[in-house]
């Protein structure tokens, strides 16, 4: 368990101070996948590094598997660290070791036989399907063999926890969902505790059981991920989830002006937030309200196994009977939103 | 073919015994002064580095002595280091003068100089190679030897050569204050007498020496960097 009770940490920039994480209480499981995600500058990644106090909080307590990190000693909080793995946006392996030589580097505190350290690197290479690129140098890998070799490297000391930076940011669509499948292996086999930090929400979508958003240094929303990502509360949250659907796109299209309405005609986007987007909803409305829907874009998404998504499109009829559908639509949790009218 | 050398560098061939004693006197003043240089400019590299702000042993106090006490000295120009030192050569090394007597001065007026070269080669490692050591549990300690120093291999012999081929420059001013050594051979006989065919020997060999240093460097860079 790892449990952040009120953390915040300022840095003074000069005569700047700044407030990258503002009183943040937050409690993670043993064996869960948890994910934090928030746009840059979010405070994410100091959060992140308050957990192994590679940042120490100017105020509140860390405690991790019981312990209260803000209260060790430098030498105890050492061997903690070694307890918890870490993997990075950039990777940062050791350019002058060859890949054997960085997942041996964290063994190398205490007198292990080289021989023993050698079995244990392989056997981890192995677990990644880095066998064949023991004596390659970091510079020779592609970013995806790079991070399975950081993810070897994080897992050499046996540890319970596993942060990850921004962990597949730099890796294309492709090898972010490889390494994504690592880690959800490795969250099975090993019952190891994941913390994801991440400005995509296609990761926490894929692996992450729970999630938090973060603005501005505070935590603004966490629970279920299909639970914060169905029915956002924050502005923050439906960002995300607008960028990662085509919905986002009316909100650009209603912004242009290019798009010229007749008085009858108004740009409508329904977002739909749960079970029920099965149902035809388009067509009942329409046929009911005897109204038009010229559909110009949809988009169904699913978290976990749950849709969530919307249609974009222009409906035409009169005011009374155009009500009239939004309330049938509100009634069954459909989100309703007009972004264009006609200007008249 | 005896003729020949004899017709071109008449003043050298009689004096080849002086040559060589000169010769092996940079090279003594080179090893002794530059090894300890190395040493030096490597722990004052390491602690201005570290206790830099947001480094793994931040301590303001000690960087701004550390830093401007090496700006100090590195605007001493070196020919009035040695004068300046006598009383100092004369407390550490017994005597001012000599090869010996070159040491201090030498060792004086290029460790701030390596200092700064080595702080700059350490500066290029990534940050992130230091936090990811700092989150494996590794001491400050540590982090000096097998991030900082192992990563910077090929940085420091580079700037190692450089420092190097200026240490026989300085060696030869050396011979002002009686350091002896190929500078100090040069000026005697080439300078003061007018044995053009002096200097020019001379320059050879010390030409010689500084692509030894370039070459070996250069293996050593080739060898440590993937």
């Amino acid at each position: 368990m790892i449990r952040l009770s009120h953390v915040s940490k300022s840095f003074t920039r000069g005569k700047e101070r700044i407030d990258a994480v503002r009183d943040v209480s937050l409690e993670i499981n043993d064996g869960e996948i948890f994910g934090v995600i928030g746009f840059s500058g979010a405070g994410k990644s100091t959060l992140v590094r308050c957990i192994n106090l590679l940042e120490r909080p100017t105020s509140g307590t860390v405690e991790v598997g019981g312990l209260e990190l803000t209260a060790l000693s430098p030498a105890r909080l050492r061997e903690v660290r070694r307890g918890m793995g870490m993997i990075f946006q950039h990777f940062n392996l050791m350019p002058s070791r060859t890949v054997l030589e960085n997942v041996i580097f964290p063994l190398q505190y205490r007198k292990i036989p080289r021989e023993q350290m050698e079995q244990k690197a392989r056997g981890l290479l192995r677990r990644v399907d880095l066998e064949g690129r023991a004596a390659a140098y970091p510079s020779e890998l592609s970013g995806g063999q790079k991070q399975r070799v950081a993810i070897a490297r994080a897992l050499a000391t046996d540890p319970k926890i596993l942060l990850c930076d921004e962990a597949t940011s730099a890796l294309d669509p492709t090898t972010t969902q490889e390494i994504l499948a690592l880690l959800r292996s490795l969250n099975a086999d090993l019952g190891l505790t994941i913390v994801v930090i991440t400005h995509e929400m296609a990761v926490v979508k894929s692996i992450c059981s729970r999630v938090a958003v973060m603005e501005q240094g505070r935590l603004v929303e966490q629970g279920p991920v299909l639970k914060v990502f169905s029915s956002p509360r924050e502005k923050v949250t439906r960002d995300f989830v607008g960028a990662a659907s085509n919905l986002s796109k009316a909100d650009l299209l209603a912004a242009s002006g290019t798009l010229s309405l007749r008085p009858d005609e108004r740009l409508v986007r329904f977002s739909y937030t749960g079970p029920g987007v099965s149902e035809p909803l388009i067509s009942t409305i329409t046929a009911r309200y005897g109204l038009v829907m010229n559909i110009l874009f949809a988009d169904v998404e699913l978290i976990g196994d749950s849709p969530i998504g919307g249609t974009v499109g222009i409906l035409t009829g009169p005011t009374e009977r155009v009500e009239g559908a939004f309330a049938y639509l509100r009634e069954r949790n459909v989100r309703v939103e007009v972004l264009q009218e006609c200007k008249s | 073919m005896q003729e020949l050398i004899n017709a071109l560098i008449p003043h050298v061939i009689p004096k080849l015994d002086e040559l060589w004693i000169s010769l092996w006197q940079t090279v003594y003043m080179m090893v002794v002064s530059g090894g300890i240089a190395f040493v030096l400019g490597v722990v004052f590299g390491v602690m201005l580095i570290v206790t830099r702000e947001g480094d793994i042993l931040e301590h303001r106090v000690c960087f701004a002595v550390l830093d401007r006490t090496i700006n100090i000295f590195r605007s001493i120009p070196f020919v009035i280091l040695l004068a300046a030192l006598i009383p100092v050569s004369r407390l550490i090394t017994g005597t001012a003068i000599g090869t010996t007597g070159a040491m201090v001065p030498l060792v004086v007026g290029t460790v701030p100089f390596f200092s700064r070269q080595v702080e700059s080669a350490l500066a290029s490692i990534d940050r992130g190679l230091i936090e990811a050591a700092q989150s494996m549990g590794l001491s400050p300690l540590g982090i000096i030897f097998r991030v900082y120093l192992k990563e910077s291999i090929p940085n420091i012999v580079r700037v190692t050569q450089i420092t190097a081929i200026s240490l026989i420059g300085l060696t030869a001013m050396a011979g002002a204050i009686g350091g002896g050594g190929l500078g100090d051979f040069a000026i005697r006989y080439g300078h003061q007498r007018g044995q053009t065919d002096v200097t020019y020997v001379t320059v050879v060999v010390i030409l010689v020496m500084v692509s030894v240093i370039q070459r070996v460097g250069n293996l050593i860079i080739k060898r440590t960097t993937h």
